[in-house]
């Protein structure tokens, strides 16, 4: 920090240079600020190049936008027409006539596809299907068959295997007979049908 | 605002726009981009904006997407980890031509534009705003919603940064 014979501070002239620079000073700051730079040689060095820098950001140039971005811009708001709000713009679109054709056909294509849809053939299946009692039968049996050999393994648990595989053996006996007896009288059905038929005949 | 005028008012200020974002970006061809959209969201605004304060909305808008847009090639550097030094520095280089490429010959002109570059926010807006395209504090102040006082220290702040930035270049500066 150095101190002119004038008293100033460097530092806090330096601090005020821009100021002066641009003439904002108060009075008496200003006088204090003259008085050191003619007295200070590395002062009146700062105050130089400040001046000189403000001098020379003024005379940068400011560029015109080229004529290619001022065209697009131009070519954007004709494109875009007058700033309106989109329920007017929504409005004058569904006057155009080829809005009003592409609506209606997006509409007819829409009940054409409804109707389509409505008059598919029914596909629910019917328990009447003798191969669908069948087969639903077979399912009962099925989960009666697990759920009595998860009760089997639970006394298991407590009395050893052999009641399991006993009862296993057992179970699918009982399987074989249900399946066995049902086919013969599937078998007797087909017999009797005939028979019937000569009978009444 | 119809079409007539809309035209008049791109006339009149679309070099305050483009000048302001061609040295805050220091590239030709983001700040045509940012010129674009500029002028082209004035016009989407309907009008909406009073003929009297026109010329700072579009400045502030100007400012606003040119710092998006250095942000965003901030964050781009990022990922591609770019030039580090400048990245350090708070400057991102560009592509395009920038100014100081286009100040004719003077070397010191050169330098004087690449000093402004390293200039931080909002030092950098308001020497450019105020040296550059001569607004008032006042004006200034209204683009970029500061306080008079804030515009005046960081002006200062930003000179005196640029006069360490350039002491060497002016060396030859003779002192009477």
């Amino acid at each position: 920090m150095s101190r002119s014979a004038d008293g100033a501070n460097c530092d806090a002239v330096l601090e005020l240079l821009e100021a002066f620079v641009d003439g904002e000073l108060e009075p008496a700051e200003e006088r204090t600020v003259t008085a050191h730079l003619d007295d200070c040689r590395a002062c009146r060095r700062e105050h130089r190049l400040a001046m000189e820098i403000r001098s020379r950001l003024r005379s940068l140039p400011e560029h015109d936008a080229p004529a290619k971005v001022l065209w697009s811009v131009r070519m954007a708001a004709r494109e875009d027409g007058p700033t309106v709000p989109w329920r007017t713009r929504l409005v004058q679109w569904s006057r155009r006539p080829a809005s009003a054709f592409a609506t209606a056909s997006v509409a007819l294509a829409m009940v054409v596809a409804a109707l389509v849809w409505w008059q598919r053939p029914a596909q629910r299946p019917s328990l009447d299907d003798p191969e669908i009692a069948r087969a639903a039968q077979e399912t009962r049996f099925a989960l009666a068959l697990v759920g009595e050999l998860g009760r089997r393994a639970a006394l298991d648990e407590v009395l050893g295997r052999r009641v399991v595989s006993a009862t296993v053996d057992g179970v699918a006996d009982a399987l074989r007979k249900h399946l066995g007896s049902e086919r013969s009288e599937n078998e007797n059905t087909v017999t009797e049908g005939p028979s019937e038929k000569g009978a009444n005949g | 605002m119809d079409r007539q005028r809309f035209e008049a008012v791109v006339e009149r200020h679309q070099r305050r726009v483009f000048t302001l974002a061609w040295y805050l970006l220091s590239d030709r061809e983001d700040a045509e981009d940012v010129t674009q959209e500029v002028l082209i969201r004035m016009w989407r605004s309907g009008g909406g904006v009073a003929p009297e304060r026109l010329e700072m909305w579009l400045l502030r808008v100007a400012r606003n997407a040119s710092y998006d847009r250095l942000r965003s090639r901030r964050s781009a550097s990022r990922v591609f980890a770019a030039d580090a030094a400048h990245e350090a520095a708070g400057t991102v280089t560009a592509d395009g031509p920038s100014p100081e490429s286009v100040v004719g010959g003077s070397e010191i002109g050169r330098r004087l534009c690449a000093a402004l570059t390293e200039l931080r926010e909002p030092a950098k807006s308001i020497v450019i705003l105020r040296e550059i395209q001569g607004l008032s504090y006042q004006q200034i102040s209204d683009v970029l919603e500061l306080p008079l006082s804030t515009v005046r220290v960081s002006l200062h702040r930003g000179r005196r940064r640029l006069r360490e930035l350039l002491r060497e270049v002016y060396r030859h500066v003779s002192v009477s």
